[in-house]
């Protein structure tokens, strides 16, 4: 389970062409899909991809929908180049906004500046000890990463629900349970007066450029890189595996954690049974339309707050359910994993061609 | 605890393990053959609304068997065409097909929420049920009786043909397979087919006998269980009967207490027993750990021909 994704094929055409040609085949089929099933395929197809970007009111949402994918985006990175299949930062998520909830909850009247930095520490810390659970099922008990991190994203929906619609309800949350909103000392404030982009982007920013400098430059990223392409011979290089395993998937984590700490406490402004809004999942395919370069998460997760916020507007104007957005999602997934696969063994086809037309030549 | 009670335990437990038991057999045979297939989820929802369109629509079970059936083969062709023809990394595929399948089966579901369709009766006729455990044994519905055959079927298969022999080979050492001269590719995808089958007809099972109607998410996990089972029954098909029928049994409690109103207990901790427990027993199963117990060699590595 410890395959690491490996960037086989370089250059251009895997770092460029395949991302784009993804999307503009899943926009195609997911067009045909959504019209064989009775809709208005291109209608949905124009508000998901052009609508957005057209209309520059959008262009704050689509930096709000970012933000907490790319955030996700970045722990991810790490955990996949280390081999890590950590496929659970859903629940992570929302562990971490379930932390920072208890201390909005915690210090609900008090003022201060330190409330909101403990909000994000604390939402971080839940995360990285939920996605630890994992880590240490791994190291003891041999439990797959993969199924552990997915099970406890079901458990940690249930214990958000728990929470939600039992003792933090706020009672006059009639329709849809939730806890009261949170103070202005609690709330993440907007990065000017009037906006709708609150803080969270800019810490996405500064955690994407930290975590592809630790990647890049420091001896952890080279450790956790090592483990994901030679796990096995690592482990004779003196590399510890699993220290590198906890240390990856408690990043992981703790990111995760720190992006539902930030999405309570800025988009939501209080803790609802409408949290979970699969930004965990959605984070897999912004890391793989990245490349699992950390810089590219940005304009990844862009691309993917355009499937978002483009999907609500097609479910206002074409009346689709959640649902057909997300196969846009899922489909530029599937197609980036085959079109990989396709550039890969066509470079090797080329490869070979190029060297037997040299054994020709000498 | 009365003996009518007992049997409609019994009844609701045996029901509630089948679609489980089917499922894991498919996934079973997939990974003895070295595939891992995370999907399982997705194509169950697939094979459900397509058994439960082509139900209302034709009245034919049957029909919406084969339907769920082929549905979930296409599914796992098209799985199996990225991870084993093009080596894709499988958990990221087998991801992908699980939300997509959720999703496709939303849209397709949708107009059909709230049209119940009437379900499957018991297989037996009446006489054969007189009495608590004639009922108790003849009393389910075909795909109950289905899933066991299957299971034998499926350990007979694997233990006792030459089919079974290539089929674990190629999961423990796919290089050997190779250079024998079988086709690594086809083995695989056959099995990734296999349990693709499999899982649409462990999705019919919800409008066949469970659930009369349409409703998003209806497998409610029911597909990540099965996928965990395998590693719990540590790949042997004759012990995913006791771990289904183990885990149908967590799932029966957490009805009846409900329904028997135990208050003391948030509905909230029954929803997230099956997930710990599933977790419970994974650790268990890894503890016993015997050298009949282990995953096949090449479980989850992809396939490069060197010629």
């Amino acid at each position: 389970m410890s395959e690491p994704v490996s960037m086989r094929m370089s250059g251009a055409v895997a770092q460029w062409l395949v991302p784009v040609a993804s999307i503009a085949c899943a926009a195609l089929v997911g067009m045909l899909i959504c019209s064989a099933m009775g809709y208005d395929g291109p209608t949905i197809t124009r508000e998901i991809f052009i609508t957005p970007i057209v209309n520059s009111y959008k262009w704050p949402d689509l930096v709000v929908r970012a933000a907490p994918m790319i955030l996700i985006a970045a722990g991810l990175a790490v955990c996949f180049r280390a081999g890590v299949w950590n496929i659970g930062a859903e629940g992570q998520y929302l562990m971490g906004g379930i932390g920072a909830t208890a201390i909005a909850i915690a210090t609900d009247g008090l003022t201060g500046s330190w409330i909101l930095p403990t909000m994000m520490l604390i939402g971080a810390l839940t995360g990285a000890a939920w996605a630890s659970i994992a880590g240490w099922l791994r190291a003891r008990f041999e439990v797959s990463e993969v199924l552990a991190t997915l099970m406890l994203t079901y458990i940690s929906v249930q214990i958000l629900n728990f929470l939600v619609s039992g003792i933090w309800r706020n009672p006059a949350s009639l329709g849809l349970p939730a806890t009261a909103y949170f103070g202005p000392s609690q709330t993440l404030p907007p990065i000017f007066s009037g906006s709708i982009v609150h803080y969270e982007a800019p810490i996405a920013v500064v955690v994407v450029i930290l975590v592809w400098v630790a990647m890049r430059y420091s001896v952890f990223g080279y450790f956790s890189r090592v483990v994901g392409l030679a796990p096995r011979s690592s482990g004779y290089s003196g590399i510890p595996s699993t220290a590198v395993l906890f240390a990856v998937l408690a990043l992981s984590g703790a990111i995760s954690g720190l992006a539902g700490a930030a999405e309570a406490a800025g988009s939501f402004g209080r803790l609802s049974l409408s949290f979970p809004t699969n930004q965990g999942f959605s984070a897999i395919v912004v890391v793989f339309l990245a490349r699992l370069n950390p810089l590219a998460l940005i304009p990844a997760g862009l691309v993917i707050a355009l499937v978002r916020v483009g999907g609500e507007l097609a479910q206002m104007r074409a009346g689709i359910p959640s649902a057909a957005a997300s196969i846009f999602e899922i489909l530029t997934l599937l197609f980036l994993l085959s079109g990989d696969a396709l550039a890969s063994h066509l470079g090797v086809i080329l490869k070979w061609r190029k060297s037997s037309l040299s054994e020709v030549r000498s | 605890m009365s003996i009518d009670l007992a049997v409609a335990i019994i009844m609701t437990l045996v029901a509630a393990a089948t679609p489980i038991l089917i499922a894991a057999l498919g996934e079973l045979v997939a990974e003895r053959s070295g595939v891992m297939n995370i999907g399982i989820e997705g194509m169950m929802l697939l094979g459900a609304v397509v058994a439960l369109v082509i139900i209302h629509h034709t009245g034919s079970y049957l029909l919406g068997v084969f339907g769920a059936a082929a549905i979930g083969a296409a599914v796992a062709l098209a799985f199996g065409f990225l991870t084993v023809a093009l080596a894709t990394n499988q958990i990221v595929a087998g991801l992908a097909l699980a939300l997509f399948g959720v999703s496709l089966s939303v849209l397709i579901g949708r107009p059909y929420i709230s049209q119940p369709i009437e379900l499957l009766g018991p297989a037996f006729p009446a006489f054969m049920m007189e009495g608590a455990v004639s009922k108790a044994i003849f009393g389910h519905s075909i795909p109950v009786y289905f899933s066991l055959v299957a299971a034998a079927a499926v350990w007979w298969m694997l233990e006792r043909t030459r089919l079974g022999t290539l089929l674990s080979a190629t999961g423990e050492d796919h290089d050997a397979v190779h250079s024998i001269g079988y086709s690594v590719v086809t083995v695989r995808l056959s099995a990734v087919v296999f349990g693709g089958i499999m899982a649409g007809i462990a999705g019919s099972c919800f409008p066949l006998m469970l659930t009369p109607q349409w409703a998003e998410g209806l497998t409610s996990g029911r597909g990540w269980i099965a996928l965990t089972l395998v590693v719990f029954a540590g790949w042997r098909p004759l012990r995913l009967i006791v771990g289904a029928y183990l885990f149908a049994l967590v799932l029966t409690l957490e009805l009846y207490a409900k329904a028997g109103g135990v208050r003391l207990i948030p509905s909230e901790v029954w929803a997230a027993l099956p997930y710990a427990a599933t977790l419970l027993a994974l650790v268990i199963g890894l503890q016993r750990r015997s050298m009949s117990a282990r995953p096949p060699e090449c479980l989850g590595k992809p396939f490069y021909s060197q010629t």
